[in-house]
């Protein structure tokens, strides 16, 4: 296939406390291994955000990623907001007034309940602009992911780091059950025949690309995809179609 | 060195068959998975991965000789298929190591059907199995040494303390370490090494980046053998790992098939 990119959606730039022992994790070191696998933008998140402070986090993000125009921000939510309205709305308003098209949680480290007493209102608000969130497997239970996708039926959710148990017992029930809910084929899923197998039963539409940078080889996911025996469309679909659609529908 | 002029890169970015060089995966399985359902355990969807990829050959053992008390029931599988297809999948024999009795009878039954390898695990979850130190083992090493098979060897880093007697004590007998950098990593790459019979095979789901080269910095790409763990993973995926690694491309032959090619003897098979 000529001249094909890949959008990947999953990666995260910032300092750890000590480096990781694979490479570096810089704005700077991301562009490098872009270009060294074809990858034309890259959804980004900011470590700090996840292992300090989260709204913090998105500034640093912001000031990192400016003059970046291949990099596409996300922004850490959580269900208080940030300060000093600590209103999830007025935080909202704020992140699409910048142009942040993406948001992300990790409910663990910054502890909140994903259920809808929690967190409903930030759902709510995120389904009604269409601004996809990304959520990990491991960052909620499969009922509680069932529960926020049966709830908010229009929003978009993408699952970083979904389970590479084969057809797994709990993630393809809820694919079955929730167009909305998407998957980001990353290294971590290393599923034999796991690409056709989601093709052929849930279409081409759901799945976005992702190369779990900085701490992942983000080469595995290029072969896991290009070697899969999926017809071209589906796999430009997968490169880079479908996150493009979703970023182009968002309000 | 990378990039642009590497053929590994380009063919791989073009969804091409790896068919410039030889392609050994060490590391395989067929039958279902005891702890979650694999999508397709069919050889033929083996095969036809192989192919989209470049493999020429894949050694495999049955996941469900591996877990249970009834080996020949998994070896079974593994023999069916490399008798369909005897030029690409090669066996490793699993032997049901809590019994004894039953170690010799089945590596005798596996030499006669064509096993090329053994394979053994270690103690999984909370399952109860002999460990590597165990005496079980001592006929295995035996019949490998004389029979001049190779061992890959399921690892995750404590289980090395247990095997290095026997790879100290058996120097003829190649001993392929799975799953190499799971943990330990220092560990995997003194008895890298260290010792000529022992060679790290790559097959790990997380695919750590920078991982390949750190073990061709350390001195060790004559020891690295590729392996994907395939139905339990995938080959797709994992081939990835050595072909976007940014190492020579003489450094990707060797670990994706020359030092294979040495460590499972398949100059003599």
């Amino acid at each position: 296939m000529d001249d094909l990119h890949f959008i990947a959606c999953d990666a995260m730039v910032g300092a750890p406390r000590q480096p990781l022992t694979g490479g570096g994790s810089s704005v700077e070191d991301l562009e490098q291994e872009m270009a060294h696998l074809h990858i034309s933008a890259a959804i980004v998140r900011h470590r700090f955000s996840l292992e300090c402070t989260p709204y913090l986090g998105n500034q640093i993000l912001m000031d990192e990623t400016k003059n970046h125009s291949n990099l596409i921000p996300a922004w850490v939510l959580t269900p208080d907001g940030d300060e000093p309205d600590y209103d999830i709305a007025v935080t909202l308003q704020r992140m699409r007034t910048v142009g942040i098209k993406m948001a992300w949680i990790c409910p663990k480290r910054h502890s909140f309940s994903v259920e809808s007493w929690c967190s409903g209102d930030m759902y709510a608000a995120l389904a009604d602009a269409r601004v996809p969130l990304l959520l990990d497997w491991n960052g909620q239970t499969p009922g509680e992911l069932h529960h926020i996708c049966a709830e908010f039926p229009e929003l978009r959710v993408i699952i970083l780091n979904p389970s590479r148990e084969g057809r797994d017992r709990l993630l393809f029930p809820l694919l079955k059950h929730h167009p909305n809910l998407y998957l980001c084929l990353c290294p971590v899923y290393s599923v034999h025949e796991g690409f056709r197998y989601l093709y052929n039963h849930f279409g081409a539409s759901r799945w976005v690309f992702g190369t779990g940078y900085p701490e992942a080889e983000g080469g595995v996911s290029i072969t896991g995809l290009l070697y899969a025996g999926l017809p071209d469309h589906v796999v430009r679909a997968v490169a880079i179609e479908n996150i493009e659609r979703l970023l182009s529908e968002v309000r | 060195m990378t990039g642009e002029n590497d053929l590994f890169v380009q063919k791989a970015l073009a969804g091409q068959p790896i068919d410039h060089c030889l392609v050994i995966d060490a590391h395989g399985h067929l039958g279902e998975n005891p702890t979650f359902p694999i999508i397709d355990t069919d050889p033929a969807s083996v095969v036809a991965s192989m192919d989209r990829i470049g493999i020429d050959a894949l050694w495999v053992s049955a996941l469900p000789a591996i877990y249970g008390g009834y080996a020949e029931r998994g070896n079974a599988i593994v023999e069916t298929a490399i008798h369909r297809y005897p030029q690409r999948l090669f066996g490793y024999t699993v032997v049901d190591i809590g019994y004894p009795d039953r170690v010799i009878p089945t590596l005798e039954h596996g030499q006669r059907a064509g096993f090329t390898g053994i394979k053994i695990y270690s103690p999984i979850g909370n399952v109860p199995a002999p460990t590597y130190a165990s005496p079980n083992y001592e006929p295995l090493y035996n019949f490998a040494d004389v029979h001049h098979l190779p061992i890959l060897a399921h690892t995750w880093g404590s289980e090395l303390d247990d095997l290095e007697p026997w790879i100290k004590r058996y120097p003829n007998v190649n001993i392929l370490l799975a799953h190499t950098g799971s943990a330990q990593l220092e560990k995997y790459i003194r008895f890298g090494r260290e010792y000529p019979n022992v060679f790290l095979e790559l097959c790990y789901s997380l695919s750590p980046r920078g991982f390949v080269e750190l073990l061709v910095r350390e001195g060790l790409a004559d020891k690295v053998v590729w392996g994907s763990d395939t139905v339990f993973m995938s080959a797709t995926q994992q081939i990835g790992r050595v072909l976007f690694a940014k190492i020579s491309p003489e450094d990707k032959e060797k670990i994706l098939g020359l030092n294979a090619k040495r460590a499972l003897y398949t100059e003599t098979t």
